[in-house]
């Protein structure tokens, strides 16, 4: 199956099915706040009382962020604590919501409800909550072996860089090399999950290693949709950010403060395309 | 052309005589005491990374004592081994083991040679010393030489020295990587003999930089050809031996404490000069003389030679190593007193030698990247600290070991003056490895002077900032002090003195103490000279002391005055009682007159430190009506209530409104609202929470 059709269909699954973006995002959002909470608490006693708070309507500035380091440092150290709990149960809300999401795409009938999709997550829940424990092992091997053998030869030649063109080059590498594995990882996952769904599988390790053999033969053009797909993020991306800049001063902040909420809804939604596509691709390999 | 080395010296003395505009480089202006004299004789051996030398120290005995000995700095036994002061110190904060120096990569400096002029060896009697203490035990970074008989005041002294240098590869300051050099206190150096007190010679400890006396420094380096060589001073001969494939290069300066020199092959050289008319228009000379009650004749500037050596890597941003190199000689200049040197070398320093941004007498080292941010003011920032320098340790020579804040303090604030002035608020740079990721993002703009509070005001309760280098509670410590905090509290004084007398303060500090070494209590009484007014609360708090400095309102009510009060009155004779009904009777009897309300603000002194006697505190209380009414605090206790009767309710009440104490630790209860207003609040959050989202996002990816 071309990758390019694969993409188109992603597309349309990801508009067919837009209501789960809703869903991701009123969630993304809810633990955003969990997490902030302490803070918009502190915040709104300390600044929402004093003149000092016109400056937060300026954006960040070095009077107040020097107040809330200089005074709220215990603080900030307390929130960083509180943050690991709604950190902890976002990670358990995308095991959840990657069954959710899956769920829907492969359900043939047209409907997008709530229930439904929090009955894919029930359902796919603990299959999918064993590929992150089997991914653990991978991502040592990938990164604390791989990676850094094939930096060795980047770092030799670092080493001895002549100028800090060579030091430039040899660090970008490094990064390239790293986004490379990276998102070969998520593409072995990303297809295991799918396999568990598509397959109606039950045994998540099996998943894991008849994705080496699906990859094996494919790996190049499933790479390459993956590639595909994460360039347009970038752009998509880079534009909102270059948008967000052109928002300033007190009559922006409350359009940039929505602005960055379409954005983080977009975001959901690029999750969706990848794996639509990616379920696209791979039934379509199959036949 | 070859030069007689007589020839040289014998211009160099007549400089010191005649002044400047001949082929030696003496400072401008009256010739300062400098009781020291240099002739020295150094060979690169790019193979090997070695320094071989020989050096003619001649030292004068401007004190009144009898000196038995001399002392001599040997920095780079710093680099030598791990029994060092800076090694010790550099591991016990920072520093990994695995960062040390691998095999090859240490430094070290061997006297061969050490006798008098007439050939008396004093080898035999030199031994290494530890002036600061146990803690510095094996430490070799300062060598104590007897003398056979003492120097009597007045009288001179000098040695004939030969030494042999190992280059480190890492280290501070100084380095080399391939065939690039950076060469730093690399040469025996006396230390500075103080009358009553002995020799002022402290070993090269991890934080904390330098002290010297004033000399004539006479340099003459060898390096393999083809290598491009900048160093102190200025160029005053150059000849190449063919046979050997060298070149020696011999640099000329009077008046200056220190002298470094680097050499890196792949370096392009350029040359600039600062033409002072160019740069600094009549009427800029006008208004400034007006502000400070001088004549625009004692304001002109100079020219300079500026000389950059760049990386190759680096061409495209020459002009912009030289636009902030002049807006730094132009307000330096104008502001504290023209540059006295005749030359300014610029070193873009040379890869992987870790030497940029420090300071040497007419040569520092900026620091820059393949893609410098837009208005990130970098190496903006650096050339101009470095270069600033030159005045606040270069000619007002300060003792770094003892009393960092003086070169560091003095010259952070004139930094964030000086980029303030030429360049505007910066913005802050975000960097992936060497990624320009900024492009994306709207960074927050920002002075040096609120950065500097952010960090000066943490560390207030650790030390004071007057403490020695090495004395500090943790390197953190001693950086934010000296930095930041020491910045924060002169540009309060400046909002309390004004900035005319502030510059007039920092002039005279300046004009007076040049080639010279003025002490902590030498600013302040120049400080108090110049301003006419008594400091001593202000430095005594903030200098040499470590109290917090806070001040609030910590209350603002209006409430309607009552129409009556209740309760028993006595009234004609008789006992009249005022009770709740009839109050309300009366307020609607007079509901068609004004209300009167009553506003009480309670104002607090939540720090140890108080403000002077003379400064007291200023408190706005805004009203409904759009009144503002000012009153006055002398701050000297730890609260105080103001009560006003107006007929409208308070909006809000601020104290300090004109922010003049950026010492105080807590500008947001400075001012409170009688009606909390959340929008910049919820702005904030809302750009926060998009962070935490992607953070969740990217998180959430990983399962
Ligand atoms: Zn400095």
């Amino acid at each position: 199956m071309s990758i390019l059709r694969a993409f188109q269909q992603g597309l349309a699954t990801t508009r067919r099915r837009s209501r789960l973006i809703l869903y991701l995002w009123l969630a993304n959002l809810f633990f955003g706040v969990l997490v902030l909470g302490p803070f918009i608490y502190l915040a709104g006693r300390d600044f929402g009382s004093s003149l000092e708070g016109d400056r937060l309507l300026q954006g960040v500035d070095f009077i107040w962020l020097g107040d809330v380091i200089l005074n709220q440092g215990d603080a900030l150290a307390g929130l960083a604590g509180w943050a690991l709990i709604p950190f902890s149960l976002y990670l358990v809300w995308s095991i959840f919501s990657s069954g959710g999401i899956l769920g829907r795409i492969a359900a043939e009938e047209e409907k997008t409800t709530l229930a439904a999709f929090v009955s894919d997550g029930c359902q796919y829940f603990f299959r999918f909550f064993r590929v992150p424990l089997i991914a653990i092992p991978v991502y040592v091997i990938v990164f604390g072996l791989l990676y850094k053998l094939l930096n060795l030869p980047l770092a030799a030649w670092s080493r001895t860089a002549g100028g800090p063109w060579g030091d430039f080059w040899a660090s970008t590498l490094g990064v390239l090399v790293f986004l490379a594995l990276f998102s070969l990882v998520r593409i072995l996952f990303d297809y295991a999950r799918i396999r568990l769904v598509v397959d109606r599988s039950r045994k998540a390790f099996r998943a894991v290693v008849m994705t080496f053999g699906f990859l094996g033969g494919r790996l190049v053009p499933a790479w390459a949709l993956y590639l595909l797909i994460a360039a347009v993020s970038v752009v998509v991306l880079a534009l909102f950010l270059l948008v967000s800049r052109l928002l300033t001063g007190a009559s922006g902040a409350m359009v940039l403060v929505v602005w960055l909420q379409v954005l983080a809804a977009v975001r959901q939604g690029i999750r969706i395309l990848f794996l639509a596509s990616e379920s696209h691709y791979y039934k379509g390999s199959q036949l | 052309m070859r030069t007689d080395r007589a020839f040289v010296w014998a211009g160099l003395l007549a400089l010191v005589s005649a002044g400047s505009g001949s082929l030696l480089a003496a400072p401008d202006g009256p010739l300062p005491v400098r009781p020291l004299r240099y002739e020295i004789w150094v060979e690169l051996d790019n193979a090997q990374k070695m320094l071989r030398g020989r050096e003619e120290i001649t030292w004068q005995n401007t004190t009144r004592d009898e000196v038995g000995d001399i002392w001599l700095h040997l920095y780079w036994n710093a680099f030598k081994n791990e029994q060092s002061a800076f090694f010790r110190e550099a591991r016990g904060q920072t520093l990994a083991r695995s960062a040390l120096p691998r095999e090859g990569e240490w430094g070290w400096i061997d006297i061969s040679r050490i006798a008098l002029a007439d050939g008396r060896d004093l080898k035999p009697g030199m031994a290494f010393a530890t002036p600061d203490g146990p803690e510095t035990e094996g430490d070799q970074t300062v060598l104590r030489v007897p003398l056979p008989e003492p120097v009597p005041p007045g009288g001179r002294v000098a040695l004939k020295i030969e030494f042999e240098s190992k280059i480190p590869r890492r280290a501070a300051r100084t380095a080399y990587y391939q065939d690039r050099y950076f060469i730093g206190q690399w040469f025996p150096k006396p230390g500075v003999y103080e009358e009553g007190k002995g020799w002022n010679c402290h070993a090269y400890h991890e934080n904390s930089e330098f002290f010297a006396d004033y000399a004539d420094f006479l340099v003459h380096i060898t390096v393999p050809q083809g290598f491009v060589v900048g160093a102190s001073g200025k160029l005053v001969d150059a000849v190449r031996d063919e046979d050997r494939r060298t070149e020696t290069l011999t640099y000329g300066q009077t008046a200056i404490h220190d002298f470094a020199w680097t050499a890196d092959p792949s370096f392009l050289k350029v040359e600039r000069d600062f033409v002072a008319a160019d740069e600094v228009t009549e009427a800029e000379y006008a208004d400034l003389a007006r502000r400070l009650g001088c004549s625009v004749e004692d304001l002109r500037l100079p020219n300079v030679r500026m000389i950059l050596l760049i990386a190759p890597e680096h061409k495209s941003q020459i002009d912009r190593h030289f636009r902030a190199l002049k807006a730094a000689l132009k307000y330096y200049g104008l502001w504290y007193g023209p540059y006295p040197y005749e030359t300014i070398t610029m070193v873009d320093p040379p890869f992987r030698t870790g030497s940029g941004g420090m300071e040497y007498p007419t040569l520092f080292t900026a620091g820059t990247s393949l893609f410098p941010t837009d208005r990130a003011w970098s190496p903006e920032g650096v050339i101009v600290h470095e270069f600033g320098h030159g005045y606040w340790y270069g000619l007002v020579g300060s003792n770094e070991f003892e009393e960092a804040w003086l070169d560091e303090g003095l010259n952070t604030y004139s930094t964030g003056k000086v980029i303030a002035e030429a360049y505007g608020p910066g913005v802050l740079s975000l960097n992936l490895k060497h990624l320009p990721l900024d492009v994306l993002f709207r960074m927050p703009l920002f002075l040096d002077r609120e950065l500097n509070r952010a960090g000066g005001l943490a560390v207030v309760e650790l030390d004071p900032i007057v403490t020695a280098s090495w004395r500090f509670y943790s390197r953190m410590s001693y950086a934010l002090n000296v930095y930041q905090r020491a910045a924060t509290m002169l540009e309060t004084l400046e909002r309390l003195l004004g900035e005319d007398v502030m510059i007039r303060v920092l002039r005279a500090f300046q004009m007076g103490y040049r080639y010279r070494h003025p002490r902590s209590e030498d600013f302040v009484r120049t400080a108090e000279q110049v301003s006419g007014r008594d400091l001593g609360w202000f430095f005594g708090q903030f200098l040499y002391d470590t109290l917090e400095f806070d001040y609030g309102v910590s209350a603002l009510h209006s409430r309607e005055l009552p129409a009556a009060d209740l309760g028993v009155f006595d009234r004609d004779g008789r006992k009249d009682e005022v009770t709740p009904e009839r109050v309300k009777k009366i307020k609607q009897e007079n509901k068609d007159s004004a209300k009167a309300y009553r506003t009480e603000v309670a104002v607090r002194r939540f720090g140890e430190a108080k403000v002077g006697p003379d400064f007291p505190l200023t408190l706005e209380v805004a009203f409904e009506d759009g009144s503002v009414e000012t009153r006055t605090w002398d701050g000297q206790s730890r609260w105080q209530t103001f009560r006003f009767i107006k007929p409208v309710k308070a909006r809000w009440a601020r104290i300090d409104p004109e922010s003049r104490w950026l010492l105080d630790s807590n500008l947001t209860n400075n001012s409170l609202r009688a009606k909390p207003s959340r929008a910049g609040v919820w702005r904030i959050t809302g750009l926060f929470l998009f962070w935490v989202q992607s953070a969740l996002h990217a998180a959430g990816g990983l399962v």
